[in-house]
């Protein structure tokens, strides 16, 4: 058992490879599809048919049971020993199992989407590396191999936006996504660093880490959870560095579905749910986290709101569950935390994927004020998004609602109302956002004329999987108010901690949730329904949330251009004139030094052997000197 | 007679292959010569590898000749190295030799008789077997030297290593005398009790003979003040040639300086450091002096091989002071110094086939756009050979400083880390040269072939041993390594 | 008459020594150059030999033999390129060979 797991990882590098060698062997050669797309497909299958074999045998033993898998020994030096090994328990299973089996629905989606491409087995490649590294994220049994995986998530994320890389902007978006990860992560590796040298080597798993973290001092801990949290900041786009993310939409749809809102976005809550037994320790951390998590769930809302384009929308409407994921997690509320990240994966890939067959329909447009009436002309795509939509808007029964509504209780019971205010007003706003999208994409009249290009069966058939995922994965998370027990939770049985609400409250604030959205769709119907037009930016409000409130200018502004003159600064004075021109100096003085012993070498050999003799009477000397001294 | 035969057999399957090779060289084509040598060095290469860690210390017939003819750990793993690299030095240069019209069966067994004596070197436990031994590397590495025979530079290097060869050999011999004149003997172990038994003895006789001895040491391997014919015997020399020298050969002179340092003169060690010391800072300092004045990289190449034998040389006198992690260091630098100069001098020889142009850092401008993949690995090579992390190079360096520092020359350590320095300039610029330059001739289509193969395999070594894992099971990384070499040398300390 | 002591065959051969040493600095004809390092060579001899009969012990003698081998073959290697150098260039000057320097 415990070998499948260095298996469920290797397997999609080894395919990432094999497709790689081969594209860049026979870059031009279209035969070679059909195999990319079945070795491309096969990679995450067959982990996920491993996934779930791993995850039989968690559920039927103990929760508290782990299995571990040691690859090799990768790093010995005195103290420190790291072993590549993987580890899996209960929330390693639940994430193998929807990395793994929407991984493989969105693969066979993009062979669809990707079919006219060029660069179809470098895109698999990367996709399968893809897998790969985020499998290696949630396997890993310490840290640095999980630090490992999160830098090669963020590699892959970064190739992947950047796949249409001949048009500038992309490569910018590509940029600007690594770069602001990369300063999640420097919070993430100090982080680390700093956990370590507290340890003072007590061992690099996290079981280890857990079993000597209360000898810490809570202040310090303290430090290094907001630290871990940073990285999670970048890697999970919450404020304030969250704006790569509508930018990474410049990748294949396919990626956005499934880098950009299934999995690599939640790694951030994915690491705070696995160190829950730190950040139980420190719960004013825990509340601060809450915080950007709601601050940055109705920021993100607000925004979608005014979008125009269809995968921005849905890229804030991603960030903005994310900042419910935090909230969850935040408050202590892992198991409802991971409840979302695994209910949003299904409605959000099928989003994401419903997104790409429209665009891809409609020749690659993206702007919704140009779609219109597509509700008879893509019925298939029209019911999943619908579906979807529902779930996302948490109406019952669909999946949303119940994890949404978890989040929410956990956030009043633990009396943070502010926390809690948020989250339910921006409810209403996904509500709205949401069926704004799907009336004015699918029932205002259409604006398109032409013939729709048609869809393969390989990108309508996971919509209907994903759709069925999302009307029923909430059921698991049924608590007793609703007649269920918890399965989910009692499942993953991570460290919460837990706040009683009467099943009264529960009901209540299940139907303000329900009232919420139900009002923000009654909204979106009333505005949009019957006809769309592109709103005139005619006032401050309107233009600041279209123009996502000056965010990115601000960033620009502030940071970037005073980077930018400070290295022109360092570059043009300080570089040239100060540094190179000690080193100019430093280096023209050692040439000619060298020249002059160069003079030396002159080519006679007799003179080679004087200076033999004369190397030979020195040493005489220095023994001559050392025997006297004897 | 049939166990002691078979404890000689490496070596004598070596010399019968030199001799094969001379009975066919008439009639052979030079691929299928290639061939048979490869055959025979890998024949004793598997034997003497099923054989490291398994013999206990033994004598090659010792009623006959006493100790002369050790047999341990030490040895083996030396001549696991020479027999490595004949080989690759043979495959790497499958392809120049038949674009060159002087090779012929001649020059295979001419390999063949200098790994034999390098081997017979790394075994001798006595000083005139050492010193024959010695010559017989040195006088078939000198014809290899000169075997462009038709060409001016060559015979003129071969000439110039050819007279202070022989006049710092006679050095060797005259220490020799001098040591069994106080000694009475020249079998290591013997002057060893000399030494080390405190009774009223002059030693001084003993340190003089080393002296001279020493000398000739250094002066193969390249120290400053006995380096002058490095330079311009690397450049005369063919490239195989060099390649095989500025590795193989480098590594048979630290199998006899190691082991006479750590059996020999182990008392008189003391005065020994301070002697090298000064020869290490004279080579570390004159050595990056010749590298950064070169343009052919062939030339550089060869004044930085003086620079590498200081950084070992820094390592070298720290045993003397008492660091355990000193003999160890310098086996693990000689093998990453083996890898990324073979591999350099490898790409160069690469190069070579298809050109005769003496190759300056100006004809390597724009190479990326020309070969990608070649100019990869020499980027590979050149951050190794500079101790670049990540590379077998930086640890390489990283032990042999840690040996310095734990020996208390700080110093010393510190001259090697300015060196290093310095070394980056003229490693880099290459990399520079290659990488930001736009080319300047056409681009052409070079056959990949089995020599590219290897060296690329090469190229992974180099970044595998840096990366200090070990992935694959039965290959040891760069921590396996240097516990290899940790055990040879236990195997050498256990003889007293 | 005097006896002749281990100390005189060592000063013998200390001053062949140095007469070899000298040779080789001071000479640009490479026949005369090959002649002093036999030179060097034969001056280790003798010492050997010496310091053999001294302890009675017959291995320096035996030695004595082998670096003559080693001198020989020696020899026969530069010989053998010195005859191709002079067909060459007509010269076996020493102080002509600097075509590499630097």
């Amino acid at each position: 058992m415990s070998s499948l797991l260095i298996w469920i990882v290797l397997i999609p590098f080894a395919s990432a490879a094999l497709l790689g060698f081969l594209h860049l062997l026979l870059p031009k050669q279209r035969s070679l599809h059909a195999l990319y797309t079945v070795s491309g497909i096969a990679a995450p299958f067959i982990s996920a048919l491993m996934s779930l074999a791993v995850g039989w045998e968690l559920f039927n033993s103990s929760d508290d049971m782990m299995i571990h898998a040691i690859a090799f020994n990768w790093i010995t030096l005195g103290d420190l020993s790291v072993n590549v090994a993987f580890m899996a328990d209960r929330l390693t299973a639940v994430m193998l199992f929807f990395i793994t089996f929407i991984g493989t629905l969105i693969h066979i989606y993009a062979a669809g989407y990707m079919k006219e491409e060029e660069g179809y087995g470098k895109f698999f490649s990367f996709f399968n590396l893809f897998m790969g590294s985020m499998l290696l994220l949630v396997l890993s049994d310490n840290p640095i191999m999980m630090f490992v995986g999160w830098e090669l998530v963020g590699l892959s994320s970064y190739l992947l936006i950047g796949f249409y890389h001949q048009e500038s902007a992309n490569m910018k978006a590509a940029n600007k996504a690594f770069i602001l990860n990369r300063v999640g992560d420097f919070g993430f590796i100090i982080g680390l660093a700093l956990l370590f040298t507290a340890l003072e080597g007590t061992g690099y798993t996290f079981e280890a880490i857990e079993a000597n973290i209360t000898t810490l001092d809570s202040s310090l801990v303290a430090v290094i959870a907001m630290l871990l949290f940073v990285g999670a900041m970048g890697k999970s786009a919450q404020i304030p560095l969250y704006v790569w993310l509508p930018d990474a939409m410049a990748g294949p749809t396919p990626v956005s579905a499934l880098i950009h809102a299934a999995t690599m976005v939640t790694a951030g809550v994915y690491m705070v749910a696995r160190f829950a037994f730190l950040y139980n320790e420190v719960p004013q951390v825990g509340v601060y986290i809450a915080t950007i998590g709601a601050v940055s769930a109705l920021f993100a809302a607000l925004i979608a709101s005014y979008q125009s384009d269809i995968k921005k929308i849905l890229a804030y409407s991603t960030m903005s569950q994310l900042g419910y994921m935090f909230i969850a997690v935040g408050l202590g509320a892992y198991s409802s935390g991971i409840f979302h990240v695994f209910t949003h994966a299904f409605f959000k890939a099928l989003l994401f994927m419903g997104a790409g067959a429209v665009i891809i329909a409609l020749h690659h447009e993206q702007n919704i004020f140009k779609m219109g009436g597509l509700k008879k002309k893509l019925p298939l795509v029209y019911v999943t998004m619908f579906i979807a939509t529902l779930a996302i808007s948490g109406i019952p029964p669909f999946a949303g609602f119940f994890s949404k509504d978890a989040i929410l209780a956990a956030a009043f019971a633990s009396e943070h109302y502010m926390i809690w205010g948020m989250g339910t007003l921006t409810a209403m706003l996904t509500a709205f956002y949401m069926f704004r999208l799907l009336f004015i994409v699918f029932f205002a009249e259409g604006k398109m004329d032409g013939k729709l290009n048609p869809l393969p069966r390989t990108m309508t058939w996971p919509l209907v999987v994903l759709a069925l995922g999302s009307t029923t994965v909430g059921f698991l998370g049924l608590n007793e108010a609703y007649g269920g027990t918890n399965i989910f939770s009692s499942f993953i049985a991570l460290p919460d901690l837990s706040h009683h609400l009467s099943h009264k409250s529960e009901y209540l604030l299940g139907m303000l949730n329900v009232l919420m959205a139900v009002m923000g769709m009654g909204l979106a119907y009333r505005l949009y329904a019957k006809s769309a037009e592109e709103p005139q930016v005619n006032n401050v409000w309107r233009r600041a949330v279209v123009n996502k409130f000056y965010i990115d200018e601000i960033y620009d502004t502030v940071i970037v251009r005073t980077l930018r003159h400070l290295s022109v600064f360092t570059d043009k004075i300080i570089d040239q004139k100060g540094v190179d021109g000690i080193l100019h100096v430093a280096v023209s003085g050692y040439k000619s030094a060298g020249a002059a012993f160069a003079f030396l070498q002159n080519g006679k050999v007799r003179y080679y052997a004087l200076y033999i003799l004369s190397g030979l009477s020195v040493l005489s000397l220095l023994l001559l000197n050392a025997l006297g001294g004897m | 007679m049939f166990e002691q035969l078979f404890l000689i057999l490496p070596m004598a399957i070596v010399v019968m292959g030199a001799f094969v090779l001379l009975l066919l060289s008439k009639t052979f084509s030079l691929d299928k010569l290639n061939l048979v040598a490869v055959f025979f060095l890998s024949l004793s290469f598997i034997i003497e590898i099923l054989r490291f860690g398994t013999t206990t210390v033994c004598y090659s017939f010792p009623e006959i000749f006493g100790k002369m003819y050790i047999i341990d750990d030490f040895s083996i793993l030396f001549d696991l190295m020479f027999t490595a690299g004949a080989i690759l030095t043979l495959l790497i240069n499958t392809a120049y030799f038949k674009s060159r019209n002087y090779y012929n069966g001649e020059y295979f067994a001419l390999i063949l008789f200098s790994v034999f004596g390098m081997m017979i070197l790394a075994h001798s436990n006595e000083l005139v077997t050492a010193f024959i031994a010695l010559e017989i590397a040195s006088l078939s590495v000198f014809a290899l030297v000169g075997y462009h025979k038709y060409n001016k530079v060559s015979s003129e290097a071969m000439m110039k290593y050819m007279i202070l060869g022989s006049m710092t050999g006679a050095f060797f011999i005259l220490g020799t005398a001098f040591i069994y004149g106080a000694v009475g003997s020249t079998n290591l172990e013997d002057i060893a009790a000399y030494v080390n038994v405190p009774a009223e003895k002059d030693l001084v006789l003993v340190l003089i003979g080393g002296i001279f001895i020493m000398v000739t040491i250094l002066f193969k391997m390249g120290a400053v003040p006995f380096h002058s014919w490095v330079v311009d015997v690397y450049q005369g020399a063919p490239f195989p040639v060099t390649m095989f020298m500025a590795s193989t050969f480098k590594i048979a002179l630290f199998a006899i300086a190691l082991r006479l340092s750590l059996i020999d003169f182990a008392s008189l060690n003391i005065v020994w450091s301070e002697i090298l010391q000064v020869i290490t800072v004279l080579t570390l300092i004159g050595g990056s002096f010749l590298a950064i004045t070169q343009k052919s990289i062939k030339r550089m190449l060869a004044g930085s091989s003086v620079v590498h034998s200081g950084y070992m040389l820094i390592a070298y006198s720290s045993i003397g002071l008492g660091s355990d992690m000193a003999a160890p260091a310098i086996m693990f630098y000689l093998i990453s110094y083996f890898l990324s100069a073979a591999g350099a001098f490898g790409i160069l020889s690469f190069i070579a086939t298809g050109s005769k142009k003496m190759m300056t850092y100006e004809d390597f401008k724009g190479f990326s756009e020309r070969r990608p993949y070649l100019s990869a690995m020499m980027a590979i090579f050149m951050l190794s050979l500079s101790g670049f992390p990540s590379t077998i190079g930086f640890l390489g360096k990283f032990y042999i400083f840690t040996s310095a520092i734990e020996s208390g020359q700080i110093l010393l350590a510190g001259l090697g880390i300015v060196t290093a320095f310095i070394s980056v300039y003229y490693y880099f610029k290459l990399i520079a040269m290659m990488y930001f330059y736009p080319s300047t001739d056409q681009q052409k289509k070079f056959p990949f072939d089995f020599s590219g193969l290897l060296i690329g395999v090469m190229a992974m070594m180099v970044i595998w041993g840096g990366v200090g894992t070990s992935l694959i099971p039965f290959i040891p990384g760069a921590n396996g390594l240097i516990d290899i070499a940790k055990q040879a040398i236990d195997s050498l300390q256990n003889v007293l | 008459m005097m006896e002749i002591t281990l100390q005189h065959y060592l000063v013998l051969s200390t001053i062949l020594f140095a007469i070899g040493l000298i040779g080789v600095m001071r000479r640009k004809n490479l026949l005369l150059l090959f002649f002093a390092t036999e030179i060097l060579l034969n001056a280790v001899n003798i010492a050997f030999a010496a310091i053999s009969s001294y302890y009675g012990d017959l291995t320096g003698q035996m030695f004595a033999f082998f670096i003559i081998a080693v001198a020989a073959s020696e020899v026969a290697v530069g010989l053998g390129l010195l005859v191709l150098w002079y067909k060459r260039t007509g010269k076996i000057d020493l102080d002509a060979m600097t075509s590499m320097r630097g």
